[in-house]
């Protein structure tokens, strides 16, 4: 039933025709390739004006009764660039106005011997505004300091060591390789990407191949070639599964080039020390999970996109498809997530976690056999459903109106109609 | 503008719409079943996460020569909540790495300690400014004071959280041991009574709320409006066109610009009504706790607010349903039309964060730009500060950018080329250079995309030398030449390699320095709007001009090599390849636009920009590339003498800019003068009314 | 019958959800000789396409049979497809491939022997006079433009039978006529055309022999002087309104 030699020519019509299609290009191949290093752009410009902000922003504060024997804070207050100190004539109002970002209001503690020096410190600020809320911070964690040096020098006084104030200092130490910490991060994020990239690829291509047919009225010139429909079928199916495929890889490709730099923003000096690299003996399951999800991705849409008369009709029919596709990564940041015999019978969810834990070295072969074999019954199921679907003249000549509702009520309660008037 | 024939287009438009069922539902429910769902999974992953890790008992192993020090710490201390168990293993790291710890704590003695940080070369720390020591940590560094250290695996949720954990429970038991400590000797105070801090704020709950919520409030209805107003827009006009109805239409007694005002009001309906069902939406959510309001958040609306916010917002909404009509407008097919809405749906967003933005006022230049000003208006009058003055400016100024697209969309719809779907330019047959202007823009994509990938993962590229030498020549000149060959552009044309005339070369000259100064000022200016990070400024001028490359070099690769080949580059085959395709104003705009992104960070975007637009402008007047590259070269020569002998030009007084701006000027008008045009110019054909 | 094309009581139900079962063909029998032109005459909704889509195998008839070179078109669709270009209003371009790719594609598709089809498209584009567009892309080529390329493609593997399915709709008068032309020059070439119109001139200017139809039935097919002498009319036209109205 399968001639190699003829899908070979109709599949590579496909992919020239593909290849000179705009928005194929862009949606397949370009928006894989580019969306990171635009990313890392955006993210890096944004982090750099907003610090840009921050860093300008001197806090504007006002003192009020600040006791003489605390002169050392006042002179820390005046040494921090951070702030500037000012005097304003009413506080109150200046906050209001913007012009003021805090006041700072020292009063003797109330109950506390007068020779402790403690006092209470009442701080005024606009909580509505950043420069306020960044004034108060700022301020707060002065005062903090302060306090520790000053309980430090009291101890002294009271014949305390040092050390004995400070029984211990704590640093936190993260053992885990540049290379584990790298696997983990990319574990977060490369399956969801890849499947939500993978399904964007796909799209254009399997609404194209289908309802694009009908829209440019190629679809009955395509059934005219001396070959059998199965051929032509499978051509088209080869082809969207390879677009998707590769938009799987370009994609993961892409990602590992530019994750660092698009983290380095956010992770600051930390990700000098990361590696970002899958193991070279994870690849080719990483790759072979990728083409079984492509064909069950492009299975699905071809299946859908094919009821519809253009591209318009053919986009609304397949995106529940492609929302019911990357709905499931949403599960994977659930504690505890990992492939079980239930997650590995999952589609979808078996490929995102059979990811996440190659990409960590770890492979666990009888989950991964069930999870293969699942995807490929879920492909052989959706390939069958396009043959029975196929077979019907009513949807080869036409698409009954782009009405997949109308074709289920056709073939199913119609031919029950028909059957009860035969009898 | 007859009111009865937009309102006939208006219905007529509502009714294909609304009987093109399934769009419309897959835009409405959709979402309406997703979002839930999808919130629903979130909140449900966060509690476990958070059920689990209070659940679980850390288990913890203990090392070090202060070990009983630590030990003793945790059993005085009491902390509900937390379940710690220490357990005795052997071999504590390969007990971590095998997972029958969470985190191994070594406590080291102050000797250990300090042998440790020396062999690590932590002798001296210096801390960022934003993030001072925590107490306890390292502020001081008392003689003799052991350290802890809590070792984890990160790449293991319950390590980091456990660690996470153990380290507050032992700042915390070291705080009361000193305390302790303090009170046996007398000490009356409570530490945690000393300079105790009272918050006031002066806002009102509701006013703190209100401003929280008016950061996002613009950017959602950005979102929602240009997401729902998409459904309609992009079949409005080039589904159309596809179809082939769009002629019928024009071929009727309605005017253009009721046809625009009807297809704009009907996309504005349902932009608005996708919004208010997506707005009814969250408010369900946040009714039954799917999205949970922080609990000190009081929400109150005063009687002011919402009429100002609907005069802001409806410009925003006809300015948004505008731009997706021209989008559609300049699109010849449905698909095409959907290429174009992501970027601009994203370049839409840019400007609606502004109120996210720490410290933007709205008395600022900020007031002038469209969305952005609207963005920090609304945040404000949320937050209950009425500036009325600015916010009337900011409303004027978003009218005034929503009837200048209206009138783009207008225009559009009588533009000959975009009316027709089909495209019969004969000379588009051609292969080579005819191609060559469709794919002008993928070209100068890649490179910008290889300029930035290679940047940032080929450490070999790092050093200044290689990283200018490949920009330059493999990147800029290499490129140029790699598209003439490929499309066999005539060298002499393509590179404009023409004389100019000599009277020219004199204003050039003269250009270089009061240029400068004028490039000065719009970096000022810039600056208002964009302010640049002084860190980014300084590190920016060390990797310019590293002290280990001798002068000369510094010339050469600063000045020089960028004068000749960025010049080749962007007024050499990217200026002939847009040559027709748009208008020499917006030829220059574009051109300079694309030059100011190559140059990567967004602090050098707008005077780059600036300066590439000049250029471009040079090439234009002038038809050559030579004039350009002494500008160019000049420019940088001057920048890089002004810079070693530390004279602050960014740093004068306006005047100084305003003059340098007006000796430029006069450059300019003398180039002018002795034009000579670049040739094969876009021409303009009169726009049909 | 060693007839090229070969239909005997070919029959075509539909079902309707709307009108019940659609008679759309109902035993249509006749026989196309080779060097022929048939014309099927029809109105809109006679029968014309649905007859010619299951001679074409892109429907499968209810009842009769139809054959092509001896090829049944349900048991063995792809030999009989093999055998035939089929040209349609409804059968396009595909846009984004090149004059010369879609001709060399359909050869190739249509099983022309592989050694010679860089010749036989070389022919081709020099026949219908595309060399000058041929390495465009057919998106951006005229009606005119893309008619010449139609046809090229249809007779791409050199089909012996064609079969025309109101071809010269939409096309202007100079670009019927050269499609005329070229039916002619195939007819020359001693291929079997099967040609279907509701244009009277051109069935009167093209055909051999025309089968008129209406409402899925063959109500006459002979000559164009047999059925002048069996209605007794000149023109196709009357002869045509006679036959219908004579069936009603």
């Amino acid at each position: 039933m399968f001639d190699l030699r003829d899908i070979g020519v109709l599949y590579r019509r496909e992919l020239r025709c593909a290849l000179r299609e705009r928005t194929i290009i862009v949606n397949s191949i370009v928006l894989q390739i580019v969306l990171y290093p635009a990313l890392l752009w955006l993210i890096y410009s944004g982090i750099s004006f907003v610090q840009g902000q921050t860093e300008g922003f001197t806090s504007r504060v006002a003192l009020a009764g600040l006791p003489e024997e605390h002169r050392f804070l006042r002179e820390e207050l005046e040494k921090d660039e951070r702030l500037a100190l000012t005097s304003s004539s009413d506080p109150e109002s200046d906050l209001r106005a913007g012009s003021l970002d805090l006041l700072a209001e020292f009063e003797p503690a109330p109950g506390a011997p007068a020779e402790a020096g403690n006092f209470k410190v009442r701080l005024a600020y606009d909580e509505s505004r950043d420069r306020s809320r960044l004034a108060l911070e700022r301020m707060t964690e002065i005062v903090a300091r302060y306090r520790d040096r000053f309980v430090l020098q009291a101890g002294e006084r009271l014949g305390l060591e040092a050390r004995q104030l400070q029984p211990i200092r704590v640093a936190m130490r993260n053992t885990a390789s540049g290379r584990q910490m790298g696997e983990f991060i990319l574990g977060r994020m490369l399956p969801v990407f890849l499947i939500i990239m993978l399904a964007v690829g796909c799209m254009y291509p399997a609404i194209d191949s289908t309802a694009g047919e009908r829209e440019k009225s190629t679809w009955e010139t395509t059934m005219t070639f001396a070959v059998p429909r199965a051929n032509i079928v499978a051509a088209k199916y080869l082809y969207v599964s390879t677009m998707a495929a590769c938009a799987g890889i370009l994609n993961l490709a892409a990602m590992l080039l530019t994750v660092k730099s698009v983290l380095a923003p956010i992770l600051g000096e930390q990700v000098g020390r990361l590696t970002f690299a899958i193991p070279l003996a994870a690849v080719p399951l990483i790759v072979l999970m990728d083409i079984l999800l492509a064909m069950f991705v492009a299975a699905g849409m071809m299946l859908l996109a094919s009821f519809a008369r253009n591209f318009r009709e053919g986009q609304s029919m397949v995106s529940p498809f492609y929302v019911a596709v990357f709905l499931p990564v949403i599960f994977l940041q659930a504690p505890g997530m990992e492939l079980t015999p239930v997650t590995a019978a999952l589609p979808v969810v078996n490929v995102a976690l059979i990811f996440r834990d190659a990409i960590s070295g770890v492979y666990r072969w009888p989950l991964i056999g069930l999870a293969l074999a699942v995807e490929a019954a879920s492909v052989a199921l959706l390939i069958l459903l396009a043959a029975a679907v196929l077979r019907h003249e009513d949807f080869v000549i036409g698409s009954c109106g782009g009405s997949l509702g109308r074709f289920l009520k056709q073939r199913i309660i119609g031919a029950g109609a028909r059957r009860e008037k035969a009898a | 503008m007859n009111r009865e024939s937009v309102r006939i287009l208006f219905l007529h438009e509502m009714r294909m719409l609304a009987r093109d069922r399934r769009t419309v539902i897959l835009a409405i429910v959709l979402p309406l079943l997703v979002m839930p769902l999808m919130l629903y999974v979130v909140r449900s992953i966060e509690r476990q996460r958070a059920r689990s890790l209070k659940e679980t008992t850390f288990r913890y192993a203990l090392s070090g020569a202060e070990a009983g020090t630590v030990r003793r710490l945790i059993a005085a201390r009491r902390a509900p909540g937390l379940r710690l168990e220490e357990l005795p293993v052997t071999d504590a790291e390969a007990a971590l790495r095998a997972r029958r710890i969470h985190f191994h704590v070594r406590a080291l003695s102050a000797g250990e300690a300090a042998a440790l940080e020396e062999a690590e070369g932590e002798v001296s720390r210096r801390r960022p400014r934003e993030a001072p020591a925590a107490p306890g940590e390292e502020a001081a560094r008392p003689a003799g004071v052991p350290l802890v250290e809590i070792r984890f695996q990160g790449d293991r949720e319950e390590s980091r959280a456990g660690a996470a954990a153990m380290k507050e429970y032992l700042l915390e038991a070291a705080r009361s041991e000193r305390d302790r400590l303090l009170r046996e000797r007398g000490w009356a105070m409570d530490p945690a009574d000393l300079f105790r801090l009272e918050r006031r704020s002066v806002a009102g709950a509701a006013q703190a709320a209100g401003s929280q919520i008016g950061k996002f409030l613009t950017l959602f209805f950005v979102m929602f409006l240009l997401s729902g107003g998409s459904v309609a827009a992009l079949d409005s006009v080039a589904g159309e066109k596809e179809r082939g109805s769009l002629e019928t239409l024009l071929t009727t007694a309605a005017r253009r610009s009721e046809i625009v005002a009807a297809k704009q009001l009907a996309i504005l309906c349902v932009a608005l009504a996708i919004l208010l069902v997506n707005v009814a939406n969250i408010l369900a959510y946040v009714n039954f706790k799917l999205i949970e309001l922080p609990a000190d958040w009081e929400i109150a609306i005063g009687p002011a607010a919402p009429a100002v916010m609907v005069a802001l917002l409806i410009p925003v909404g006809v300015f948004l349903s505008a731009v997706l009509l021209s989008l559609s407008a300049y699109a010849r097919s449905y698909k095409e039309a959907q290429l174009y809405f992501f970027p601009v749906y994203l370049v839409s967003l840019v400007p609606a964060v502004a109120a996210v933005l720490p410290g933007v006022s709205l008395r600022s230049a900020i007031v002038l730009v469209p969305l952005a000003n609207v963005s920090v208006a609304v945040r404000e009058v949320l937050a209950g500060r009425f500036d009325w003055p600015m916010i009337a400016l900011a409303a004027a100024v978003m009218v005034l950018a929503a009837r200048g697209t209206m009138r783009l969309s207008t225009r559009m719809l009588s533009d000959e080329r975009l009316i027709t779907a089909a495209d019969l330019d004969a000379a588009a047959w051609a292969r080579g250079p005819a191609l060559f202007s469709r794919h002008v823009f993928a070209w100068y994509a890649v490179m910008a995309a290889v300029l930035f990938a290679a940047a940032v993962n080929f450490p070999q590229l790092h050093s200044f030398r290689t990283q200018l030498l490949f920009n330059e020549l493999v990147l800029f000149l290499g490129g140029s030449f790699l598209m003439i060959w490929k499309y066999r552009l005539p060298v002499r044309d393509a590179l404009a390699l023409r004389r100019p005339r000599a009277a020219v070369w004199p204003a050039v000259v003269a250009a270089v320095p009061a240029g400068h100064l004028a490039a000065a000022g719009v970096f000022r200016l810039a600056d208002l709007v964009v302010p640049v990070p002084q860190r980014l400024l300084e590190q920016f001028g060390r990797e310019l001009m590293p002290a280990d490359v001798p002068a000369w070099q510094l010339y050469l690769f600063v000045a020089l090599l960028p004068g000749i080949c960025e010049e080749i580059a962007f007024r050499g085959p990217l200026l002939y390849g847009l040559r027709r395709r748009f208008r020499p104003a917006t030829l220059v705009l574009v051109v300079g636009a694309i030059f100011g992104v190559f140059h990567i960070a967004l602090f050098r975007l707008i005077p780059t920009a600036f300066l590439g637009m000049v250029l471009t402008a040079l090439a234009l007047l002038t038809g050559s590339i030579f004039p350009g590259m002494l500008l160019h070269a000049g420019n940088n020569a001057y920048a890089y003498w002004l810079a070693r002998r530390n004279i602050p030009v960014s740093e004068w007084s306006w005047g100084w800019y305003a003059a340098g701006a007006a000796v430029f000027a006069a450059c300019l008008y003398a180039i002018y003068r002795a034009r000579t045009p670049y040739p094969g110019l876009h021409r303009v054909d009169a726009p049909r009314k | 019958m060693n007839e090229p094309v070969v239909v005997q009581g070919l029959t075509k139900y539909f079902y309707d959800e709307s009108r019940g079962e659609v008679r759309a063909v109902q035993e249509v029998d006749f026989a196309c000789r080779a060097g022929e032109i048939f014309g099927l005459l029809g109105a809109n909704g006679a029968g014309k396409t649905t007859t010619l889509r299951m001679l074409a195998t892109i429907l499968a008839p209810t009842a009769g049979t139809a054959s092509l070179l001896g090829h049944d078109v349900v048991r063995e669709p792809e030999e009989a497809r093999r055998h035939l270009g089929f040209y349609s209003s409804s059968t396009a371009l595909y846009p984004r491939l090149t004059a010369r790719e879609t001709i060399e594609f359909f050869a190739r598709i249509n099983r022309y022997p592989a050694a010679q089809i860089a010749q036989r498209v070389g022919e081709l584009i020099e026949r219908f006079g595309i060399a000058s567009y041929a390495d465009v892309r057919v998106d951006r080529l005229s009606t005119g433009m893309k008619q010449k390329v139609s046809i090229a493609r249809t007779v791409a593997h050199d089909p012996p039978v064609l079969i025309f399915d109101e071809p010269t709709v939409g096309l202007d008068v100079l670009n019927a006529l050269e499609l005329q032309e070229r039916i002619r020059e195939f007819r020359a070439q001693g291929k079997t055309i099967v040609f279907s119109t509701h244009i009277m001139s051109e069935a009167e200017k093209l055909c051999d022999r025309i089968a008129i139809i209406h409402g899925g039935r063959i109500l006459a097919c002979d000559t164009l002087d047999g059925l002048r002498r069996a209605t007794g009319m000149r023109y196709l036209e009357d002869i045509f309104v006679c036959c219908v109205k004579g069936r009603e």
